[in-house]
């Protein structure tokens, strides 16, 4: 009986993971892919379960490893508390899974799937959500309901199970064959399956009652600051939110790595401060304390899309210098756009993703479709460089050069106070050119008279701008961009803010040969029109003072190396192709055959390439197997030398005779006497009837050979030599003629 | 043996107590969040509380429970009970029901997983006394945490079962029979004047192995001894002083071993067809032979108690009831004092338990 129960806890069991890990593929944090998780959790299960259980090294070494990972999740938890927690879950659940179990394990077990669907309960899952749901609560009643039967059969295994006396007469007024059906009750066994069927249906009912009928309350009643949501931290979101108050910590998670395969010292030209920005997108739009975009009219250029999907605008590359570079976006979570220099002139996507290029901000690349969550794209950006003459003689009549009025409209409404335009006319009066104007507000901005600081606090809804400008006079980039779009914009110059990240020199690694952007490099600056220009960027954003701490260091060393770590697996896994040619090593084979030196030389580079395009990752992963291997037939062969230590413990002289008593009977087998199957007596009589002649060398040697192996007897090495030569000289006499 | 009275009662188990703190967490979490999955979250956690309350106390009504245990019992002697669990219900199962015995909570003695409408389950338990005397069986406590096992609930049935737990009875060797007695009539088990042969009976454990007759035995595969002459004085009264000693150490210890002994021989002489009558300060047993002498020895052996010590001497007591016709006195007494002294005039030596060899 227990064989029984234990059956369905591990069914019951396998379908509550899958369907706790079902609810997080519904989220937006992963995708599809995480559902292959338990199926590999509980395809394993059995294996390592035997493993675990014929093997004491086995737990030793998880425990090691176990204590690895405590050390290895506490950045973890600080960098991230979320994904620590939930790294944590995964790896409690994994080594639950892959060890054996009593009745206290399947329910920690069923503990972690439970806190599994809470996690995804947690990170807004789809609608999908409501049909994984009753399937976790059907598995869950099986599970608990199947465990609580495991738990006492176990319990009174010992032969104390009651049996049931045969019925006598009937009992109710059903008929027998009804009755059993019903109850499950067939003569002396007894199903309870369908007790829980009926309870299951009962549970998913109940929880429903619960869920309709339970009082609401107003959210928020202990308190907006939620423990398990993340403090303000850097990075993109979707929109911008200029009156939100709090800390901004900065977060030192990987957004991509940026290199630059064509540059000849392998880093790009930067401004004046050692700063590069990576443009995503912009808004237009500020309303209240919100900037969000509003769609406009296709206007200064368009994008082609080539073959394979490569994006390439159709006025671009006009002599201006071409920065290409190749990023390895880690996440593809922010939908707002790719990072890429300005101006973005070419954008070729990997294989399976396709970009889209932005109805109404032609330098936004959205992903339209990706099939996996990080990749690597090459982007060409051509650097534009105006002398300042140039950009101080750009006109200012917008109105002729935007010629649809809405669209100025869009770029020029502004909501300041009559205040804040008097200050931007103030901060102008003697400028005439667009260029000039903008200028002297982003000085005004960068002055000391504003503090730049991460430290925040709440601004009113309505009225951010100029809450900043005169009361608050500090805040971070969001607020300086936006008070010096909303400057410009005032003296009736298009302006918009755009967002995405900027490097300074800081962020340059030399170990990996390019830019490491996090979110902390998430930034917002502002463009503003030119006529003859384009837009032109400014950032009067003030300089926020690198944070050096141990902690922050440990969090860039440990975010730096999973993203070499994702980036090698995206390499040399997912993206491997220098693999063997099987057309050039068919070529190679048909030269070979056929002695063809020119046919198999030529084929011949492309397999040489297979060697140096050989990835890293596979090397390791054949070298590790290998040292696995190693290990593995040492720990074997010196378990079966434990093994037979105390039952086999030849001498040399054993050794000896043993070895020439091999050879005799290789040479007997050779002149037609197989002794291989036999003992030394039954050759020697084989030997009798078919080799009369050799019958007493034979007899000799058989003799030795049973005195030494069995007898103790000593054989030295000359001994040993000489019977080897008589072995040698046994041979088949010569027919008589 | 079919009386129940209704003493039911429901805790939470560790596992509902987790439950509980995370009904509590998502009822808190929906509360402050107003996200509706977290009240979905509740309220899959609050129908399996909900469940486990309800069924874990019906899941116990309508059952009846007997059971089934012998009148009398040795002591030490592992002994059966059935239990037969009854369910009264006519289309509703019971199940998962585990049986403990009340004065033993968290051990059970059985387990049932299902029983059908109107039908009966039994389970088979073992106990053993370790004293002797009249025992009542404890009342059965019948547990279920049925389904999921977050709320155990328990009822009590009171079943009156009571239990005569004997002696233990160990065979012992009779030659200390001989050695009792000075002179005079012997029981005729013992090599003595005239060896006659008389007739074969079975070996008995105890019995002089010098008196087994091995051609016999050989010949039918059975241990037989010889009897060598009729019995003619085969009596024997085993006198217990039982008066309480306060100056005795472990007096009472002494006591039951003194009760063993007394049993063991006591058994051993009437399964050798032996009459034997037993003395005490406050009670006589005539003598009698057979099983249902050996039955009354026991029960009154069950029953004994440390009488008065101002209670009379047995020793003389059982002078004042001498029989011609009885030739041997066994006399027994739990304080070491008295062991090996000559009472009843030079005739009979108080027996020294350590000279009891058990076969």
């Amino acid at each position: 009986m227990p064989e029984q129960s234990l059956r369905t806890v591990r069914i019951s069991l396998a379908l509550m993971t899958f369907a706790s890990y079902l609810a997080l593929a519904t989220t937006d944090s992963f995708g599809p892919e995480i559902a292959l998780v338990p199926l590999l959790l509980i395809g394993l299960m059995p294996v390592f379960e035997r493993f675990d259980a014929a093997r004491p090294m086995y737990r030793r070494v998880t425990h090691i490893l176990t204590l690895g990972f405590t050390i290895f999740i506490i950045p973890m938890l600080v960098q991230n508390l979320i994904t620590g927690l939930m790294t944590i879950l995964l790896y409690i659940q994994t080594y639950l899974f892959l060890h054996r179990k009593g009745v206290r394990e399947y329910r920690y077990l069923f503990l972690m799937a439970f806190f599994l669907l809470v996690a995804a309960v947690a990170q807004s899952p789809d609608p999908a959500f409501g049909l994984v749901m009753p399937l976790f609560v059907l598995s869950a009643v099986w599970a608990f309901a199947s465990v609580q039967i495991y738990a006492e059969t176990v319990a009174n295994a010992q032969g104390n199970i009651a049996d049931l006396l045969p019925q006598t007469g009937r009992r109710g007024f059903l008929p027998p064959e009804i009755a059993q059906w019903v109850t499950g009750a067939k003569r002396d066994t007894v199903n309870v399956a369908p007790m829980l069927a009926v309870l299951s249906l009962g549970c998913v009912m109940v929880t429903l009652v619960f869920f309709m009928f339970t009082p609401r309350m107003e959210a928020g009643v202990f308190g907006r600051s939620n423990i398990l949501n993340q403090p303000l931290r850097s990075g993109l979101d979707e929109g911008v939110n200029l009156s939100r108050g709090g800390t901004i910590a900065g977060d030192e998670e990987t957004v991509f790595l940026a290199r630059f395969p064509r540059e000849a010292t392998g880093k790009p030209p930067t401004d004046d401060t050692g700063g590069i920005y990576w443009r995503v997108t912009s808004y237009n739009k500020l309303v209240g304390d919100e900037w969000s975009r509003d769609p406009g009219e296709l206007e200064f250029h368009e994008w082609r899309t080539r073959d394979r999907g490569v994006l390439e605008r159709v006025t671009a590359g006009q002599g201006n210098r071409l920065v290409e570079q190749e990023i390895f976006l880690e996440s593809t979570t922010d939908r707002v756009g790719v990072p890429a220099m300005p101006l973005l002139t070419k954008i070729i996507p990997p294989d399976g993703t396709r970009f889209l290029p932005d109805d109404w901000d032609p330098f936004t690349i959205r992903i339209g479709r990706s099939s996996s969550q990080s990749f690597s794209y090459q982007a060409i950006s051509e650097l534009l460089e105006f002398t300042e003459g140039e950009l101080s003689s750009a006109p200012a009549n917008y109105a002729e050069e935007f010629t649809r009025n809405r669209n100025l409209t869009v770029y020029t409404s502004h909501r300041l106070s009559g205040r804040s335009a008097a200050l931007a006319r103030n901060l102008t009066a003697n400028l005439d050119s667009p260029y000039e104007k903008a200028l002297a507000i982003e000085a005004y901005l960068q002055s000391t008279e504003f503090l730049y600081t991460n430290t925040l606090e709440e601004l009113p809804e309505d009225d951010p701008v100029d809450a900043f400008l005169f009361v608050r006079k500090a805040g971070h980039c969001e607020l300086y961009a936006s008070s010096m779009c909303m400057l410009v914009r005032s003296l009736g110059i298009p302006a918009r803010v755009a967002s995405g990240y900027k490097t300074t020199a800081f962020d340059w690694s030399e170990d990996d040969g390019g830019y490491i952007v996090r979110k902390r490099n998430a930034h917002l600056w502002v463009e503003v029109y030119l006529i003859g220009v384009g837009w032109r960027l400014f950032d009067p954003s003030g300089i926020l003072e690198m944070d050096n701490s141990l902690l922050a260091r440990l969090q860039r060393w440990f975010t730096r190396n999973v993203l070499n770590l994702k980036i090698m697996y995206y390499r040399d896994i997912v993206g491997f192709n220098s693999g063997i040619d099987l057309g050039n090593l068919i070529s190679f084979s048909i030269g070979l055959v056929r002695f063809d030196v020119e046919t198999m030389r030529s084929a011949l580079p492309s397999l040489g390439m297979f060697a140096q395009g050989l990835p890293r990752a596979m090397l390791i992963l054949a070298l590790a197997l290998a040292a696995f291997w190693g290990l593995f037939v040492m720990y074997r062969s010196a378990a079966l030398r434990r093994r037979h230590a105390a039952i086999v413990q030849f001498t040399e002289d054993q050794i000896r005779a043993t070895r020439m008593y091999s050879q005799l009977k290789r040479r007997l087998h050779a002149l037609g006497v197989n002794g291989h199957t036999i003992g030394a007596r039954e050759l020697f009589s084989e030997v009798e009837s078919n080799l009369p002649e050799q019958r007493e060398t034979v007899l000799s040697l058989v003799q030795t050979y049973n005195d030494a192996r069995f007898g103790g007897r000593p054989l030295n090495k000359e001994h040993y030599i000489r019977l080897v030569r008589d072995v040698r000289g046994i041979r088949k006499p010569r027919p008589a003629k | 043996m079919f009386k129940s009275t209704r003493k039911s009662r429901r805790r939470l188990t560790r596992t509902g107590q987790v439950f509980v703190v995370c009904a509590l967490l998502a009822l808190l979490a929906s509360w402050n969040s107003g996200i509706n999955l977290y009240y979905l979250i509740f309220g899959a956690i609050g129908s399996f509380l909900f469940f486990s309350f309800i069924l874990s106390r019906r899941g116990l009504m309508h059952l009846e429970v007997a059971r089934e245990a012998p009148m009398a019992v040795n002591r030490f002697e592992p002994f059966g009970i059935l239990v037969r669990i009854t369910n009264k219900r006519q289309f509703l199962p019971v199940s998962s029901i585990r049986c403990e015995n009340a004065d033993a909570r968290g051990e059970s003695t059985g387990y049932v997983l299902a029983i059908p409408p109107g039908r009966v389950a039994q389970v088979r338990t073992t106990q053993q006394f370790t004293r002797r005397g009249r025992r009542l069986l404890p009342a059965i406590d019948l547990v279920t945490s049925f389904p999921f096992g977050l709320i155990e609930a328990r009822r009590r049935f009171d079943i009156e079962t009571e239990v005569l737990v004997y002696p233990r009875v160990l065979a012992a060797r009779t030659a200390l029979i001989d050695q009792l007695r000075g002179n005079g009539e012997l029981p005729k088990v013992a090599q003595g004047p005239g060896d006659e042969f008389f007739s074969l009976r079975e070996y008995v454990p105890g019995d002089d192995l010098r008196f087994i007759s091995w051609r016999a035995s050989a010949r039918t595969g059975t241990l037989l001894v010889k009897e060598l002459e009729q019995q003619t004085a085969r009596y024997v009264v085993i006198v217990f002083d039982s008066r309480l000693r306060q100056d005795v150490e472990d007096f009472y210890e002494r006591f039951e071993e003194s009760v063993e002994l007394i049993a063991s021989i006591a058994v051993t002489l009437l399964n050798r067809q032996f009459k034997v009558a037993i003395v005490t300060p406050t009670l006589i047993l005539p003598d009698g032979e057979g099983t249902a002498q050996t039955l009354k020895v026991l029960e009154l052996l069950a029953r004994i108690e440390p009488a008065e010590p101002t209670a009379a001497d047995p020793f003389w007591r059982a002078a004042q009831e001498d029989d011609p016709r009885r030739t041997s006195i066994l006399m027994v007494s739990p304080d070491p004092a008295q062991w090996g002294e000559i009472r009843s005039g030079g005739n009979v030596r108080v027996l020294d338990p350590r000279e009891v060899i058990h076969a």
